[in-house]
């Protein structure tokens, strides 16, 4: 549906378009390039041990969760460059694997043949450089798991501009961001997300490594969706998907970008000729298939009936619509969750003309939030749509009398689209914190 | 904001539901109103101002209407402002914002009204509609700059704080930017203006695309303007409030139509090829009577 080569990032409210091209590596790294080897194909040159070295000696180096000279060095790697060293660390990953079955068979190391080499374990981390005690070698997802922590920290915190035009930066780019109007210059480091993944990708999904490798992925969603980066939020949410196809929690962050997609202020930005964003319809008709699919794998999960509610409220579903609202109202503890739940059964019992329904969802919100305006607007507007324009008056009075809206935290309203990722930050906190690595 | 409906004169546009107190407790009731249509007449762009009642003709949904009174320049106008005060709009902007406001308001008379409405994320009370100039341009210094922009909710405001039985009202909207914190739908708006008599005029600049604006004054009979400067707001306060005045109000009782829906409304000048500017028709009861046309894309479309 979405291109891949260009995309739409949001940072902060904002809706941007990334340059469609991947970063050439010119002066990337200084001044050397690495001849591109083909991935089955060992190479004949060792320039990418060298490379290999280094990275893997600023991923034991650096502190997760910061921005640090380790993240600030492979930030300004050309592209090929870091897709080379993770095809490397991958092929070597799997190789390590393999070697820790012979050895646990054998019962001592046994030699194994890398880059027309031959080597022990022990032999083969002395060759990387590797500390005695180095977890690469006894617990290779280790590696794959720092790394994507790496990468996320790189995607998040570094801050790397091209000098020039004529210099792109590596696996960050230049892009652009429209904010209310005026042109912003902001940093996409999406291709670090992309990297991340696919260190994950090589992980092997045993019990508990399969659970830290969800976590991540439920962290990393929730902060993208948080920070408005909603075209890597879907790539990453359908990475999780394919690796985690019976979680609710994946399609469901699917199906929030795309309802966020269809409200108005996304809408709008779209009409300003800004690709990967469908019409309304499309977007929502695509929210419903994720959010039902979420439901069908877990009927309990209160939070997709409410966004399931809203999007079949703005399909004209109403009566189906204010079933699944009901349920949310009634299944969420989150007080902004109550407050959309109340906030959107007034607007979809008003559309069916159930005034006095709508009258006193609209009040049930206004009491979680009694600072907020939008539930007295939806008063006043299904009292207007009655032909009652005192009432409709009366609910617009009450609405300027209220101090001074100060923000989302008066009126959730105002930061709905990023409701489903509130405790992005502590996932994120949570999902370090339960990494452990050597020398971490 | 007046919560009487006053006499059948003076009245709004669609249906109105009125208070009447008895024993202290107030009691709606539904009674039909003279329908009432603000219209301007040009003949190549000049402002006719010699008609009487019996030179126009309205239709309502196609049934010829008699129309009972035609006044030009009689009633009071109640100037409603709604300023985007948001982040696209700080600096520069701001303070021809007001200069324009001044001038605005330099060119009402005694008798006219003017309202302040400011929006940013949220929906803020300036001035109530008064003749009391100094109270607007206090709301005008005291708004806050900044935040994201509720053009439909104020919009919204603006239509319902218009609703009055006192004069004419005439609701100026600016924005340049596009709405990005609204709780109202565009076709919920869209709705009200087709109930309210109120008349919308937009203003906003050039390659913004006011696509609401421009629906919303197609849907009450007024214009979008697209300036190349803020700076050219001033006169563009002064020409709407003059065109505004040009502008008759015809009223007439509705014969021989529904009561509820949506009512096609033609109005011409008997004989003559003048033209017309008028909304296109009004709004009462269910709007799941609008022709398809008019139908909102979705009834719970947000």
């Amino acid at each position: 549906m979405r291109s891949r080569a260009t995309f739409v990032v949001t940072v902060a409210g904002a809706l941007l378009v990334a340059c469609a091209s991947s970063a050439t590596a010119q002066g990337g790294r200084s001044g050397q390039r690495v001849s591109g080897a083909q991935p089955s194909t060992p190479p004949s040159s060792l320039e990418w041990l060298d490379l290999t070295r280094t990275y893997l000696k600023a991923l034991r180096a650096h502190r997760i969760g910061v921005s640090d000279d380790a993240t600030e060095l492979i930030a300004k790697w050309p592209t090929q460059d870091v897709t080379l060293v993770g095809t490397h660390i991958g092929e070597m990953v799997r190789t390590l694997q393999q070697a820790a079955a012979r050895d646990a068979r054998a019962g001592r190391e046994q030699p194994f043949s890398f880059a027309e080499r031959s080597f022990t374990r022990t032999q083969f981390r002395q060759w990387l450089g590797l500390e005695e005690h180095d977890t690469f070698i006894t617990d290779p997802n280790d590696i794959l798991k720092l790394g994507a922590l790496f990468h996320m920290d790189i995607a998040m915190y570094a801050r790397v501009f091209a000098a020039t035009p004529t210099e792109p930066s590596a696996m960050v780019r230049r892009a652009f961001a429209s904010v209310d109007g005026h042109l912003v210059e902001v940093q996409d480091n999406s291709l670090h997300w992309a990297h991340a993944r696919r260190l994950l990708d090589a992980v092997a999904l045993s019990s508990s490594d399969g659970k830290w490798v969800r976590q991540w992925y439920v962290a990393t969603t929730a902060w993208l969706a948080d920070h408005k980066m909603w075209s890597v939020c879907l790539e990453q949410a359908s990475s999780a998907e394919k690796l985690f196809p019976n979680d609710a929690q994946f399609p469901f962050a699917r199906g929030v970008i795309h309802e966020v997609f269809a409200l108005p202020r996304m809408q709008a930005a779209r009409d300003a000729s800004v690709p990967g964003i469908e019409d309304a319809r499309a977007e929502l008709g695509q929210a419903g298939i994720l959010l039902r699919k979420a439901l069908t794998l877990d009927r309990t999960f209160a939070e997709a009936h409410l966004h399931y509610g809203h999007v079949l409220s703005a399909l004209g579903n109403l009566e189906e619509a204010v079933r699944e609202l009901k349920e949310a109202e009634s299944g969420v503890r989150d007080v902004n969750l109550r407050y959309f739940a109340a906030l959107f059964l007034g607007w979809t019992e008003g559309q069916m003309g159930d005034r006095d329904a709508a009258a006193a969802s609209f009040e049930r919100a206004a009491r979680e939030f009694p600072r907020a305006q939008s539930p007295l607007l939806g008063l006043s507007q299904v009292a207007r749509q009655a032909d009652d324009g005192f009432a409709a008056s009366e609910a617009l009075e009450r609405l300027f009398a209220l101090p001074r809206l100060r923000g989302a935290g008066d009126d959730p309203w105002l930061d709905y689209d990023r409701s489903h990722s509130r405790e992005a930050d502590t996932l994120v906190g949570e999902v370090r914190r339960s990494f452990r690595g050597a020398g971490q | 904001m007046n919560r009487r409906w006053g006499p059948a004169i003076a009245a709004s546009i669609s249906l109105t539901a009125c208070v009447a107190l008895a024993d202290q407790q107030a009691t709606f009731r539904a009674r039909k109103d003279v329908i009432r249509v603000d219209v301007l007449v040009t003949d190549h762009g000049k402002p006719v101002r010699d008609l009487k009642a019996s030179d126009f003709e309205v239709r309502d949904d196609g049934v010829a209407q008699s129309v009972d009174f035609a006044l030009l320049d009689e009633l009071p106008i109640n100037a409603i402002l709604a300023l985007d005060m948001s982040n696209s709009v700080v600096g520069g902007k701001l303070d021809n914002l007001r200069r324009a406001s001044r001038t605005l308001l330099d060119s009402l008379t005694n008798e006219d009204r003017a309202a302040l409405i400011t929006f940013s994320h949220s929906v803020d009370l300036g001035a109530r509609p008064t003749t009391d100039r100094a109270a607007v341009l206090a709301g005008l210094e005291g708004a806050t700059e900044g935040g994201a922009t509720a053009l439909l909710d104020a919009c919204y405001a603006g239509l319902v704080m218009g609703e009055t039985d006192r004069g004419r009202s005439v609701l100026i909207a600016f924005s340049d930017g596009v709405d990005t914190a609204s709780f109202l739908t565009p076709d919920a708006v869209l709705d009200t203006g087709k109930r309210a008599g109120t008349v919308v005029y937009g203003a906003s600049l050039r390659g913004s695309k006011p696509q609401f604006l421009r629906d919303l004054s197609a849907a009450t009979g007024g214009t979008v303007f697209e300036l190349d400067s803020a700076r050219d707001l001033g006169s563009l306060f002064a020409k709407v409030i003059d065109e505004f005045r040009q502008r008759y109000v015809l009223g007439y009782s509705p014969s021989g139509v529904a009561k509820s829906g949506w009512h096609r409304l033609e109005v011409r000048v008997k004989n003559r090829a003048f033209t017309i500017k008028a909304r296109p028709g009004y709004l009462t009861g269910n709007s799941g009577d609008l022709p398809a046309a008019n139908r909102p894309i979705g009834a719970g479309q947000r």
